[in-house]
């Protein structure tokens, strides 16, 4: 008698349990139930000692050549819960005939609110701020300029990548009485209203740092944006520029970064992303008041989180039954 | 030979230089161009010193029946630089026909700015999220639940008091795919547009307190609103709700705050304004994660601060030329 082989699915990360129920019908499971990080060695280890046909990813394991050659003939499918792909080896993966889901869409709307929450506490200092409420240091001034920030007001946004969520972020500063947004990427955008033809200007990326108070990296990584912010940058843009990035932290040199927070050549920035990440405690860019840094919550919302593992979920079954995934990745585009 | 005797002017906290200039061509000045508070005996010894005909002071400075009987009827015209009249007692300068100028309007904009950014830092978690970057908890664990928010997408926004300022933050929660705004205050606004009609209703307050999911004050301080925010609202609002105060401190009773914050009575609270000013770095509302509190940031921008300075040197000079003020209050409505 022959029985039916399943395939094999690394899980690298806890997931909820509904999630666990709809993929054992079909897959034989490698997960651990436990809520502590998998390191890229672990990973490396579990593939080795149980080849899988299908991994299911979360966070910031690699999909890189050494993983793939261990993982050999086998591995058919990676599914990243996450619309970011620069952590897999696309070309590599090319090349073996490994399939790509990833989980587009959902995430937009919550990483807008993140990119304008950041904005908004480093234009306005409010690490400075509260530590003045702790420290006792308010109350001390009656000098009118005392904790001012950046206005809003009459401003010039930059924005560099208007995909879904960079469009997402200049809806939401809109209201805020800004004065026009300059964007860049690969190309121009069709608005149709008459308020979105005057509001949004395609630029080239030198003429957007140079002419924006507000600069906003909404991009993907890849070969083209990585160091993309280097000190020729730095140097283009205005001294009293703030730049957000919750894209990727490689975009970013981030020692010129420092360089230009630290010489005032930009005022400050906000990051919700690093390299690496975690940022170590002792970096840098962590003694710096005009820094702010978040530990990429970008996409901290459960409900986010839940329909983003879903469609992992539903690639992975789509796959496996001959179906096309919900969201693969164009290899070809890539 | 007379003498033309300058109006003499007192001048509480420190201004850039151009106002000073522009004060002086009209005023003998009593001003010490230091950013250290007054405190209210050094007010009362000054005045007592020299009895001005106008004070010029901000918002965190009482003027009350002792100040005003102290400068005696000399004393012609006060002008607050703020938007906020409640640090002022209006019935005594109504008996003594003391005209008050103030700042309404050019605060609006920034002000909505910051009662946006501490709706979102308290809904994000930004404090505990920088905190988690600082001290090595980044990174510990892989929980999708960890560093969750609130999201706004779908949500019920409550504004008790939609002013300028209400209005202005109702405007900048449009694009955050907001289900609808619920306003309390003392009358119904009319709106024009069908979208404004089917997304603004005016309810009774503890119907807000009922159906939000975001609070947020943005009402005067007077007799009807003192510690409305008692333990009674606090039981009638939603477990999750966030409360934002952006308006005056005396709104809120704080010890029913406390409880309820503590209790899990309401999700978070983020407060721009606290009584008193500023609060003691021992205040128990610092030692919880879910309160966020800024330091009356709220018109902390210099562009919006130089203009408040404008208006009130314009309303000084215009009074004491015979002309009317640029913005005076009216006490009737006060």
């Amino acid at each position: 008698m022959t029985s039916i082989i399943r395939p094999r699915l690394l899980i690298n990360n806890q997931i909820p349990s509904q999630f666990i129920r709809a993929l054992e019908p079909v897959f034989d499971l490698d997960y651990q139930d436990i809520a502590t990080p998998v390191s890229q060695e672990q990973i490396l280890s579990r593939i080795r000692a149980q080849p899988p046909d299908a991994m299911l990813l979360f966070g910031k394991i690699l999909i890189d050549k050494e993983l793939l050659s261990i993982a050999g003939d086998k591995l058919k499918m990676v599914a990243t819960t996450s619309v970011g792909y620069d952590h897999i080896d696309v070309k590599e993966c090319q090349n073996r005939g490994i399939s790509i889901g990833y989980a587009p869409g959902v995430i937009a709307d919550v990483v807008a609110d993140l990119a304008v929450t950041l904005l908004l506490v480093t234009s306005k200092r409010i690490n400075e701020a509260m530590r003045a409420v702790r420290n006792g240091e308010w109350g001390t001034s009656s000098d009118i300029g005392w904790m001012c920030g950046k206005p809003l007001a009459n401003s010039t946004i930059g924005i560099v990548g208007l995909g879904h969520i960079g469009l997402a972020i200049a809806r939401r500063l809109q209201p805020f009485s800004i004065q026009r947004i300059l964007y860049c990427g690969k190309h121009e955008k069709q608005f149709d209203s008459e308020n979105d033809k005057k509001l949004f200007q395609f630029v080239q990326f030198e003429e957007l740092l140079r002419l924006s108070d507000f600069v906003i990296i909404a991009c993907a990584l890849n070969d083209e944006t990585r160091n993309m912010f280097n000190r020729k940058a730095f140097e283009q843009m205005k001294n009293d520029a703030i730049l957000v990035n919750i894209a990727r932290g490689g975009i970013i040199d981030q020692d010129a970064l420092y360089d230009a927070l630290k010489n005032g050549q930009i005022q400050a920035a906000g990051l919700d992303v690093t390299v690496p990440e975690p940022l170590p405690t002792d970096h840098p860019l962590l003694t710096l008041d005009n820094c702010i840094i978040v530990p990429h919550i970008g996409g901290g919302d459960l409900s986010v989180r839940y329909q983003m593992i879903q469609i992992s979920v539903d690639n992975l079954l789509n796959f496996f039954s001959g179906k096309p995934m919900v969201h693969q990745v164009n290899l070809d585009n890539a | 030979m007379t003498s033309t005797t300058r109006p003499h002017l007192f001048i509480t906290f420190q201004m850039p230089s151009q106002f000073i200039h522009s004060l002086e061509r009209v005023f003998d000045l009593d001003y010490q161009d230091i950013p250290a508070r007054l405190s209210h005996e050094q007010i009362l010894s000054r005045i007592r010193a020299h009895t001005p005909d106008a004070i010029l002071f901000s918002g965190g400075t009482k003027i009350d029946k002792e100040i005003i009987s102290a400068a005696g009827d000399k004393l012609k015209m006060l002008a607050t630089f703020s938007v906020g009249y409640n640090h002022i007692d209006i019935k005594e300068c109504e008996k003594r026909g003391i005209p008050i100028g103030y700042t309404p309007g050019v605060l609006t904009d920034t002000t909505a700015d910051l009662a946006i950014t501490l709706l979102l830092a308290t809904s994000r978690r930004i404090t505990e999220a920088m905190r988690t970057v600082r001290n090595g908890e980044w990174g510990t664990s892989s929980n999708i639940m960890w560093m969750c928010g609130k999201p706004l997408i779908n949500s019920t926004i409550g504004i008790v008091g939609l002013g300028r300022i209400g209005l202005a933050i109702a405007r900048r929660l449009q694009p955050f795919s907001i289900q609808r705004i619920l306003y309390s205050g003392t009358r119904e606004k009319h709106f024009d547009s069908d979208s404004d009609k089917k997304l603004f209703k005016f309810v009774q307050f503890e119907e807000l307190l009922h159906e939000s999911d975001f609070v947020i004050i943005a009402c005067a301080l007077n007799e009807e609103t003192t510690n409305m925010f008692n333990k009674k609202a606090f039981e009638q609002m939603k477990n999750d709700a966030i409360l934002i105060n952006i308006s005056r401190g005396g709104i809120v009773d704080q010890d029913a705050l406390y409880d309820a914050l503590k209790n899990g009575q309401i999700r978070a609270a983020g407060l721009d304004v606290t009584v008193p000013e500023p609060l003691p770095t021992d205040h128990p509302l610092l030692t919880l994660e879910n309160c966020t509190i800024f330091p009356h940031i709220g018109s902390a921008d210099e562009y919006a601060r130089h203009q408040m300075a404008q208006i009130c040197v314009d309303n000084l000079l215009n009074f004491f030329s015979g002309k009317p003020m640029v913005h005076q209050l009216k006490i009737d409505n006060a």
